[in-house]
């Protein structure tokens, strides 16, 4: 296998920061990201006061913003990797049943399929929160549930593809049963694209966990998440920019560097879109 | 060719000078839509600000808060249940017909029909019925001798009895039409409304010729908007948006403190806070100094009770509770709830940072509170139903637009109210007998009697006195009042 080009080592370094800001947030985050000190309100970067030093500044209710971010990269990772998860093996299963089974089963999924793709997720996902009310579990659930048709539609399709070739027919000639089929010798082979379609996914969780978390309707406060620290600064856009700013450039940063991992991804895993 | 472009280019210059020279029009900017134009249907702040200008009212307020006439010249009690009105004849609606008392009392009999539905109904059905009693004389009776009744006709917009059944409830609510100053010239929903002067109106001629009343939901784009100069006054603005103001040269700030007070609820009759130490415990946690200093920024007054001095009714001499953590630390380890899991519910429409400092204030005495945020429907739904469902906390900012205190403790606390979950018969009798007897004296010792109670059981803290915040241009000469009404009419440009 060639060396990853250079670039890609780089969005690795960048991911890999990330999470390793995630994990070990408590050892890097200089104050507690939830103590609030009302008389030291909206100051700006680099703020020094008897309390300490606060790098990124202070938000509205006078927060270390560094420590609220590196603790919002908690929320975002893991909100993001939990509900790919979810959706991830739900749709996969779903696609994998339907491609064998046909019949019934591949009409209920498949249409199910549709109708789900023709609404808007984050409308649904909305709803569902109105309904659900907030919480980490349920916020995992709801992204994860809504965006499983993606992952069906391609492990559908390519368990079609997969399922027509020869050493299917030999395994199941040979008696294996159908599970071990499905488990052991399609699914490696379809996992490619499905891996593919997990990463663009990925990127779009954290923008939806932001976006949730933007409306009030995800993480619920004090635990702060990015989506929330720019909801609160979008109040101060004119006083405290960095509120804003130092959120949404690391959301930008992360989003950028798990899409273009994407990209190399399926460039690698299918040799047709390299040659393209 | 040369000429002509220069004739143009003059015009162009001419007209936007010429109308900032004349000035005539007015642009408001509010946080929402006007959800109705019928004034005795929908009454939140933003549908309010706009229809009260087209309407009269029996009865308004001076600039002190003193009870004054409009369409009424004059008032007496015949009896305790009974309240004779004179009004004036030279009052004409928009249309050119003349208000009349029969006008008044189709305005009472329309709202106090519990068919029409109108979210306001609870405010007036006191009123029993009511009658024409002379050529401009309207007799009005209540069920008991009901002393808020005067506060509650300033609100009663008086409507058109001809003009409002010819064209139903929904015609008039699109094409509304009143002996006001202003009358409505369009309305794109969503987007805004213009009024335009009533020439004829009988209390002089209005300060502007139109006054347009646009819709925008982001306070920095209003901001924005009077910076510009595409806005001339705003309202709903925050203390830190004030502070960030101050230093406009164009625009000014200009706030009042109001009948509107901020509170804290606590469930009395479910979940860990049935406790009442727990409950006091909370009362003393919650630093409301720090609150006014540091997140109102000095933009709210301490209050002892849930109430203003802005309304009738309000005690001074009742203690609040002192801010004292560790009384509290030790009264809630009394109560064996340390560590115990407090649901604080709340909706995008209230502030959260009062609700993330107050988490971090029961924080620290040994409760474990949790924000719980929902849509607004939602957290309405919740927060009056069953005390089950109702959570232990949540943040209110309540005003009856009457100052009277039996429109604030009577809907929070009277067990029986949708918003209540509390119960305790004294208090019960005290705002019952508050509510029904005139004589000021005896119902400032009755409502003397409910904040005693109050204070012992802590169903809310009262935590301040809100203040409103307006921005307008530095020209702009208005005066606002305790009851947040916005009559253009009291507004006027300096030259």
């Amino acid at each position: 296998m060639r060396r990853p080009p250079p670039a890609i080592l780089l969005l690795l370094a960048i991911l890999a920061g990330f999470v390793v800001m995630a994990l070990a947030a408590p050892l890097l985050a200089p104050y507690d990201p939830l103590h609030q000190s009302l008389l030291a309100r909206l100051r700006p970067p680099g703020t020094a006061l008897r309390a300490g030093r606060f790098l990124l500044g202070t938000d509205d209710l006078g927060r270390d913003l560094l420590s609220r971010l590196i603790f919002g990269a908690r929320a975002s990772l893991a909100v993001a990797a939990s509900s790919v998860a979810v959706s991830l093996a739900t749709g996969s299963l779903l696609g994998l049943l339907s491609g064998w089974r046909r019949g019934w089963s591949e009409i209920v999924i498949m249409r199910l399929v549709d109708s789900m793709l023709s609404i808007p997720a984050i409308l649904l996902a909305v709803l569902t929160v109105a309904v659900l009310g907030p919480g980490f579990v349920k916020l995992v659930l709801v992204l994860g549930l809504t965006r499983w048709p993606r992952y069906t539609r391609v492990a559908y399709a390519q368990t079609l593809q997969v399922a027509a070739l020869p050493y299917i027919r030999a395994a199941e000639m040979a008696g294996c049963r159908p599970w071990r089929i499905l488990l052991r010798h399609i699914l490696p082979n379809i996992a490619g694209p499905l891996l593919v379609v997990a990463t663009s996914e990925f990127g779009l969780m954290i923008l939806f966990e932001a976006g949730l978390s933007f409306l009030g309707l995800g993480i619920q406060p004090p635990t702060p998440s990015w989506g929330s620290i720019m909801s609160a600064g979008r109040d101060y856009v004119a006083r405290a920019w960095w509120l804003t700013v130092f959120p949404g450039a690391a959301l930008f940063l992360l989003v950028l560097s798990v899409n273009l991992l994407g990209d190399w991804l399926r460039d690698r895993l299918d040799p047709r879109s390299a040659t393209r | 060719m040369g000429k002509l472009w220069l004739a143009l280019l003059a015009g162009l210059a001419v007209t936007p000078a010429q109308a900032a020279a004349v000035k005539d029009a007015l642009v408001v900017d509010l946080p929402g839509d006007v959800a109705t134009m019928d004034p005795q249907l929908q009454w939140d702040t933003d549908s309010y600000t706009v229809y009260r200008n087209i309407f009269d009212n029996l009865v308004t307020r001076d600039s002190t808060g003193k009870i004054v006439p409009q369409v009424a010249t004059a008032w007496h009690y015949t009896d305790d249940k009974t309240i004779v009105f004179d009004l004036r004849t030279d009052i004409k609606f928009q249309d050119g017909t003349p208000l009349t008392p029969a006008d008044v009392v189709f305005s009472v009999q329309r709202i106090i029909d519990p068919a029409f539905r109108s979210p306001q109904l609870s405010q007036f059905n006191q009123i029993a019925s009511a009658d024409v009693t002379g050529p401009s004389q309207v007799t009005l009776h209540t069920k008991t001798p009901y002393p808020a009744l005067l506060a509650q006709l300033v609100k009663l917009s008086i409507v058109p009895k001809a003009y409002v059944q010819k064209l139903g409830n929904q015609g008039f609510n699109q094409k509304p039409m009143g002996s006001g100053p202003y009358r409505l010239q369009d309305w794109q929903r969503g987007v805004q409304s213009v009024l335009a002067a009533n020439p004829a109106y009988w209390r002089g001629k209005p300060p502007f010729a139109t006054v347009t009343f646009r819709a925008v939901p982001d306070t920095a784009t209003r901001i924005a908007d009077l910076r510009t100069g595409r806005a001339d006054i705003t309202r709903g603005l925050s203390p830190d948006d004030a502070i960030a103001l101050k230093s406009e040269h164009a625009l000014k700030v200009l706030s009042v403190p109001t009948e509107r007070v901020a509170y804290l609820f606590i469930n009395a009759e479910a979940g860990p806070t049935k406790d009442v130490r727990v409950r006091q415990a909370i009362a003393m946690a919650i630093d409301r100094d720090t609150l006014i200093t540091a997140l109102q920024q000095g933009y709210a007054k301490p209050v002892n009770i849930v109430l203003t001095p802005a309304n009738f009714g309000y005690v001074s001499d009742i203690p609040g509770w002192p801010y004292d953590p560790a009384r509290a630390r030790a009264l809630i380890k009394e109560a064996g709830a340390e560590g115990a899991k407090l649901q604080f519910l709340t909706s995008p429409a209230y502030d959260r940072r009062l609700n993330e400092a107050v988490q971090q204030m029961l924080g620290e005495v040994g409760l474990k509170v949790e924000i719980v945020t929902m849509d607004q429907a939602t957290y309405l739904k919740r927060r009056q139903g069953t005390p089950q469902e109702a959570g232990s906390l949540s943040q209110g900012r309540w005003s009856c637009a009457c100052q009277d205190a039996d429109g604030v403790i009577f809907p929070l606390f009277r067990s029986g109210s949708i918003w209540s979950k509390y119960s305790n018969p004294a208090f019960d009798a005290a705002v019952d007998a508050a509510r029904s007897v005139l004589d000021p004296a005896k119902r400032l010792a009755e409502y003397h009697k409910a904040f005693t109670i109050l204070r012992e059981d802590v169903p809310g803290v009262g935590l301040f006195q809100d203040v409103a915040i307006y921005a307008a241009r530095t020209n702009l000469q208005w005066t606002p009042t305790a009851n947040e009404a916005f009559f253009v009419m009291d507004m006027h440009w300096t030259p």
